[in-house]
């Protein structure tokens, strides 16, 4: 059996680590990959020992590390500038990834992964799903590497993305595959909802904004049917379109993986979504019934995710 | 399309909806063409009114697809009219053809099938509505049947009535149209009049017709004639009104799944 060493895939090398470049050419690297609508990740090491991180979606840069730290401003020069000489590593990816990595960016103690059989995946997820708060699984394998995110009891809501050599698969699909990969032996780490973390809080209010509009247009659709769904679809499509927001509305549901600078800026962009969709909603089928679809929307959040939504106020006053 | 289209859409189809019933009552009233024309035009108005009506019923069921909940709605809905229509048709085809129509007839066969295919039709939009008690719209259904027909056999044994189906059917529109008017105004009622609405405010237009017509027939009114205006003009004039108001309405639900349609198909 072929021991499995944790991160060596971690990194797949897409473009190899270059020998240290000055900034200049760092910086010209990152913008050749930024140009041709990267999503992903630029990971930047530099002599000094520091390391850099650029999140990007279709070339546009939404987040920044300095080391594990978020940098308030989008402007990656100014450090690049600042520490010299580096080497610099492109990792495209899906958004999703992004939004696991960044948990992972931010845990301050990072978990010891632990070898595990990859039959035995499933029932780790299943077992997540009684958890009361989010789990987030980081798979390593000697050739892939996958992420699963569990939403918990109160939720049935589950994430994931697989990243093999020969690309990457989400949602469904790399849920369906995870369990089964090929590689009997994977490195299993289990990052536990920890809301001190910026980024498990803005994925807390992810699942929480993609779980009520899940409910409000499934209950809209059954009143008014899948053509009044896809309409109001098509109108968050515009908003999201206008606010540079990732959101996709596949199979008449909303899927956010927008990468926002904090979870404040995450949840006015939600308010904003699901009062759009409220205000679609409410001249069609009355504002009594809008009032119930929405309160039965709100009650519905349990657990932590009860706390998120008093703090952030998803769906407001009803 | 867009909202300028379907108010213009809109306005198009009250004036023609408005400009089918004065012609109706025109023609009714002064028989200003051959006598066939003229009874060929009173005797389709109504049937031809209700298939208005079944038609946009019909292609609203087509905006969804099969095993989508509202399609039951609608198509229950388009079921209703278009029996109602041909017992509408089959109504004039006796009278044209007889001069008179029985007080049983196939029609009320048809009409009592349409109540039933309303029937499953409300049941369906309550269940939708009050989506947390599935079945209790369903039982409150067979409840409400129940009841209205118990009662009325109840009423033909009191009165030890001497034509039990002809009675029957009298009590029995009075009880239906009183049971879907109150369904519908608590539809309204719970769409709080927005969009949704519309289709459910405008089936009630029929408990004010039936209760005119069975009031003028059962009190013999409705065979008066004063200043050379038949009083049977008022009630046969509700009805195809009361059916052009049901396709106004439907016509709303139409343009409103139109509208939302074309805007979905706008983004891809």
């Amino acid at each position: 059996m072929t021991p499995i060493k944790p991160n060596k895939i971690e990194w797949m090398q897409i473009h190899p680590p270059s020998n240290p470049v000055p900034a200049g050419e760092l910086t010209a690297r990152i913008h050749q990959a930024l140009d041709a609508g990267l999503t992903g990740l630029a990971f930047v090491n530099f002599q000094t020992g520091k390391t850099l991180r650029i999140l990007a979606q279709g070339g546009k840069v939404r987040q920044v590390y300095l080391r594990h730290h978020r940098i308030p401003a989008l402007d990656w020069e100014l450090p690049l500038t600042m520490q010299g000489e580096g080497t610099v590593e492109i990792h495209p990816m899906p958004s999703r990834a992004l939004m696991f990595r960044k948990i992972i960016l931010e845990e301050l103690e990072t978990p010891k992964p632990q070898p595990s059989g990859t039959s035995q995946l499933k029932t780790m997820f299943d077992l997540a799903e009684r958890n009361a708060s989010p789990t987030l699984f980081h798979i390593q394998w000697a050739s892939a590497e996958g992420f699963v995110l569990v939403a918990g009891r109160s939720i049935p809501l589950r994430h994931a993305v697989l990243l093999t050599h020969a690309g990457a698969e989400e949602a469904q699909v790399a849920l369906d595959h995870i369990p089964a990969w090929e590689e009997a032996q994977c490195l299993v780490t289990v990052y536990r909802a920890n809301i001190m973390n910026q980024a498990w809080f803005e994925i807390h209010l992810n699942i929480l904004f993609e779980w009520y509009c899940q409910n409000v247009l499934a209950y809209y659709g059954q009143l008014t049917g899948t053509v009044m769904v896809r309409s109001i679809l098509q109108s968050v499509s515009v908003l999201a379109e206008i606010n540079h927001w990732n959101i996709s509305t596949k199979d008449n549901r909303l899927k956010d993986v927008s990468i926002f600078a904090t979870a404040a800026e995450a949840g006015n962009a939600y308010r904003e979504i699901l009062s759009t969709i409220k205000s679609r909603i409410e001249p069609i089928v009355g504002s009594s019934l809008t009032q119930n679809l929405m309160k039965q929307t709100r009650d519905s959040a349990k657990d932590i995710y009860k706390s998120i939504q008093e703090i952030f106020g998803l769906i407001g006053e009803v | 399309m867009s909202i300028a289209a379907s108010l213009r859409y809109r306005y198009v189809i009250a004036i023609a909806l408005v400009l089918c019933t004065g012609l109706y009552a025109w023609v009714y009233a002064y028989a200003p063409f051959s006598e066939t024309i003229n009874s060929l035009i009173v005797n389709i108005g109504t049937p031809l009114s209700a298939s208005f009506a079944a038609i946009i019923l019909t292609r609203i069921t087509m905006f969804f697809h099969r095993g989508e909940p509202p399609r039951v709605v609608w198509a229950a809905y388009a079921v209703c009219i278009w029996l109602w229509m041909i017992a509408e048709a089959v109504w004039g085809y006796i009278y044209m053809t007889s001069g008179e129509v029985p007080t049983f007839s196939a029609a009320d066969g048809l009409w009592f099938l349409g109540y039933i295919a309303l029937t499953v039709s409300i049941t369906r939009q309550f269940s939708l509505v009050f989506f947390a008690q599935k079945y209790t719209a369903r039982w409150a259904a067979f409840g409400v049947w129940a009841a209205i027909l118990l009662g009325i056999e109840t009423i033909l044994l009191f009165t030890k009535s001497a034509t039990p189906l002809d009675d029957f059917f009298r009590y029995f529109y009075t009880f239906a149209d009183a049971a879907v008017g109150l369904s519908a105004i608590y539809l309204v009622h719970a769409f709080r009049g927005r969009a949704l609405a519309i289709p459910w405010l405008t089936i009630s237009s029929f408990v004010v017709t039936d209760i005119i017509y069975i009031r003028l027939t059962e009190t013999g009114a409705y065979d008066y004639v004063m200043s050379g205006i038949s009083i049977a003009l008022l009630a046969d004039t509700l009805y195809v009104a009361a059916y052009l108001i049901v396709a106004w309405g439907v016509f709303e639900q139409y343009i409103l799944l139109r509208r939302n349609a074309d805007h979905a198909q706008a983004g891809g």
